[in-house]
């Protein structure tokens, strides 16, 4: 899934005037990306399940 | 869909707010919603959900290309309306605007699930950092294309508040996984 966000940052930052800033920002998400081992499961943040009622 | 499994849905008219891939319309569906409203202001999420719903639910799901700020369905119409990973793509001001036009929709005595991500720092080990900081980057080119971040992580404490002030009531707040393991830790599964 970390893949689909390099690739979210790869597609924005082709709109993105400068080049140098285009590399640099897409080298530093390809960086972090390689501190991941094939197959680790890396966690951040929880996710909330809310269930509401409409008052009457 | 932990929560979700224990509603019975069969019967209900039901709005999936945000179509996404369509995961939450085809469950409802197939148990045994008595129509489904799969809303979205992206045609391409609504085509995509659209082919892979299997051709037995057709009938029973109405896929809407729309504003969710403006929803072209009557005053209290939904028996229950799921919200499942929309709130992290929407900006403070829509989300107020949006839960407003849910709150129009809903029957009284509705039912309302929302499914999101609470912020990364809620939950964080050793290795989270390279998470947090892949997500910066993201936010950050967004910011230089369109204005705004990709991503927003409200706190559930706030999604709740807001629902209180348009008239819910809060029944239950879970952090999903929570039953299954026992434990908070198995959330925000981003694996390489």
């Amino acid at each position: 899934m970390l893949k689909e966000h390099l690739e979210v940052i790869e597609n924005e930052c082709e709109k993105i005037n400068g080049k140098n800033l285009r590399r640099s920002l897409v080298s530093l998400a390809v960086e972090i990306l390689n501190q991941v081992d094939e197959g680790e499961t890396v966690y951040a943040g929880t996710i909330y399940s809310i269930v509401a009622r409409k008052k009457k | 869909m932990s929560v979700i499994d224990e509603i019975d849905v069969r019967g209900l008219t039901c709005l999936e707010a945000g179509t996404g891939a369509g995961f939450m319309t085809r469950y409802l569906a197939e148990r045994g919603a008595k129509l489904v409203y799969s809303i979205s202001n992206n045609q391409e999420h609504l085509d995509y959900a659209r082919k892979r719903l299997p051709k037995k639910y057709i009938e029973k799901v109405k896929f809407i290309k729309a504003d969710l700020r403006k929803l072209p369905l009557l005053n209290r119409t939904i028996d229950l309306t799921t919200a499942h990973m929309l709130v992290n793509v929407v900006n403070p001001v829509d989300l107020l605007l949006i839960f407003k036009e849910l709150t129009r929709v809903a029957k009284n005595n509705a039912l309302m699930v929302v499914n999101d991500y609470n912020p990364l720092s809620s939950y964080r080990d050793e290795r989270s950092h390279i998470v947090e900081e892949l997500f910066r980057i993201e936010n950050a080119t967004h910011y230089l294309t369109r204005g705004e971040p990709a991503l927003v992580w409200y706190p559930s404490e706030y999604i709740s508040e807001i629902l209180k002030f348009l008239g819910w009531r809060i029944e239950t707040v879970e952090l999903m996984y929570d039953r299954t393991h026992g434990r908070r830790s198995c959330s925000k599964n981003i694996s390489k």
